[in-house]
């Protein structure tokens, strides 16, 4: 007899415990990969993909109807910008960019996918914009056109009458077009309602100004970019630590999880070991048996678990976000389509939790059976039988 | 003739085991139960001495320091001319296997080995050649009428057949005595007055064992009896 063939023999002989062994090993790599790859997208696109619902509220209830949080034009509503240009004393409030990632990359590449090699001036704004600077005296929007191709050109949230977002993390639309904002508030059905305005940040020094023309001006609610970041940072920062929790939750449930199965896997076989004992079996030689056995099980758990969790992560991301990008028309900023499926997996991340689940699973059965054999004096265990 | 006979007096005559003085007490949270008071013990090459005495009498106890597998407080205790009072935990590991042959009274084979691989087991303990090792239990199993079930599992023999495996994996490693704590408790009549034919049968390889039953019926094969009572030992007439 070879030592082996009590390994193989245990394995093969208590068919359930092994597959609930592997199952559970693959499962704890599946639930804590997909939930800390999601997280993670999540974390990047926070922002867009939940709404600060309450500030929203709160403005509501100061009698806004729409709100609109970009830097405008005061083509949306000419009288106000005509106001806000003369009580500012300015030439002209900037326009809505709505730049694409893409669409940046490909400009830094010096070929500008979509957009007429002239117009580039708006994109140089937009990089602007990602900087933290607001393009001056643009009179211009420039949106992707896969919403208009796809008549889907309102950028309002079916809950709250959103317009639109300027931010890094909102820029994910396909291709650039350029289009007047007359013609986006004729197209979104909002023409002259809006009446919440963002104003860029160089005009937050004319802070009394600002106040003062709110007080005067009861109907129009304007939020500054420093405001406007205010919410985003309180709850983005709200969304991330939720996600983040339920995200170590998950891994600890996991973790936890592995550690059960160890827990139920050796003391199982704790009468073997016993017996073994009980023999002459030297401690290594048991320990040797439960670190061969955990591998082939941790093994067999990572070949199920590894395409398991590729496959949930990139259905979920790649189906379910796509479900809720089609419920709502505000971008959420995750990739759609199914040709996306490997496009977002993060190996490295992937790789951590496979070491950890690996770590977790040889560590704990090392650990279990250092206490499970040093439980019980050998005469207790002689006692036993 | 006469040096043969000699020789088998003089192997008759080794001693095996020798206990002197053995003392074991255990505390409790309210009184030190003292188990063993002063055992003597001395056992020679070749014997079946059995050990009797009412539950709670300290049986186990003796058994599990004979075993090593539990210290004694005071005395002193050799097993085949060695000391063990100052052997490590390996050292009594290491004897355990190369000594020692255990038969329980609930087998403690191994389920998920076949019979010819639980009676091996010791043999691979002590990394013994797999050659060996097929050869040693083929002996076994045939002596104890267990070749037709070798690939049999323990859960596919009859409880009789199952302490036949236990026995012959005692046996294995040839210990220099078979410990056997209540080897026929589990069993019906029947299969009780095999296994004693069966350990009966050991004496033809000069075999020595110790039994720890309730059993008087094992008489029948032993040389000597012992009666524990109140942590001291008696030889019954």
């Amino acid at each position: 007899m070879k030592f082996n063939q009590y390994i193989f023999n245990n394995l093969t002989q208590k068919k359930v415990r092994t597959i609930l062994c592997i199952i559970g090993i693959a499962t704890s790599l599946v639930s804590s990969t997909v939930m800390a790859l999601l997280t993670d997208y999540y974390s990047s696109r926070t922002s867009t993909f939940f709404r600060p619902f309450p500030e929203f509220d709160e403005v509501l209830e100061r009698g806004t109807n729409f709100i609109q949080l970009i830097p405008v034009g005061s083509t949306i509503d000419l009288e106000v910008k005509s106001d806000l240009d003369t009580y500012f004393n300015i030439d002209s409030i900037p326009l809505l960019i709505v730049p694409n990632n893409k669409d940046l990359l490909s400009f830094y590449n010096n070929y500008i996918y979509g957009v007429p090699f002239l117009q580039q001036q708006i994109l140089f704004q937009s990089i602007y914009l990602q900087m933290g600077r607001w393009p001056q005296n643009s009179n211009e929007i420039v949106v992707g056109n896969e919403y208009l191709d796809k008549k889907e050109l309102t950028l309002f949230n079916h809950t709250f009458p959103i317009v639109g977002v300027i931010s890094k993390q909102y820029s994910y639309l396909d291709r650039i077009i350029i289009m007047d904002h007359s013609i986006l508030e004729q197209k979104t059905g909002n023409l002259g309602k809006t009446t919440v305005i963002f104003i860029p940040s160089f005009l937050e020094k004319n802070i009394s100004k600002i106040d003062k023309f709110e007080l005067e001006n009861s109907h129009i609610d304007i939020l500054t970019s420093s405001e406007m970041e205010a919410l985003h940072g309180q709850i983005g920062d709200f969304m991330n630590n939720l996600v983040n929790v339920l995200s170590v939750f998950t891994a600890g449930a996991s973790i936890i999880f592995v550690f059960s199965l160890e827990l139920m896997n050796i003391f199982s076989r704790k009468k073997d070991f016993d017996i073994f004992r009980i023999l002459g079996a030297k401690t290594k030689t048991i320990f040797q048996t439960v670190v061969i056995e955990n591998f082939i099980l941790l093994i067999s758990g990572l070949i199920i678990g590894i395409p398991v969790s590729i496959l949930s992560f990139s259905l979920l991301y790649s189906y379910l976000i796509l479900n809720v990008n089609q419920s709502t028309t505000f971008f959420t900023g995750f990739s759609k389509g199914w040709n996306y499926i490997f496009h977002p997996f993060q190996w490295d991340l992937f790789i951590e939790n496979i070491l950890i689940i690996s770590i977790a699973n040889i560590g704990f059965a090392l650990i279990i059976s250092l206490i499970g054999l040093r439980q019980y004096k050998l005469s207790e265990l002689k006692q036993k039988y | 003739m006469n040096s043969i006979s000699t020789k088998t007096m003089n192997q008759k005559e080794e001693i095996i085991l020798q206990l002197t003085g053995i003392e074991k007490s255990y505390k409790t949270y309210s009184e030190t139960l003292h188990v063993l008071r002063g055992v003597d013990l001395t056992i020679h090459r070749g014997e079946i001495v059995s050990i009797m005495g009412p539950s709670g009498s300290g049986k186990s106890t003796l058994l599990n320091i004979i075993g090593l597998l539990d210290t004694y407080d005071s005395g002193m205790y050799s097993i085949a001319g060695i000391d063990t009072t100052n052997l490590t935990r390996k050292q009594k590991q290491q004897i355990r296997l190369q000594k020692i042959g255990f038969v329980f009274q609930t087998f403690n084979l191994i389920q998920t080995l076949t019979v010819q691989q639980n009676i091996e087991l010791p043999m691979n303990l002590l990394r013994k050649s797999q050659e060996n090792q097929h050869k040693r239990s083929s002996e076994l199993m045939a002596e104890f009428g267990l070749t037709t079930k070798k690939k049999k599992f323990p859960y596919q023999l009859s409880i009789g057949e199952q302490q036949r495996v236990s026995i012959a994996r005692a046996l294995v490693n040839n210990p220099v005595i078979i410990l056997c704590d209540e080897p026929t408790g589990n069993l019906d009549e029947e299969n009780a007055q095999t296994i004693l034919n069966h350990l009966s049968n050991l004496k033809r390889f000069n075999t020595t064992i110790l039994i720890v039953t309730h059993n008087p019926s094992i008489k029948q094969i032993t040389d000597r009896n012992f009666i524990l009572s109140h942590g001291k030992i008696e030889q019954q007439a």
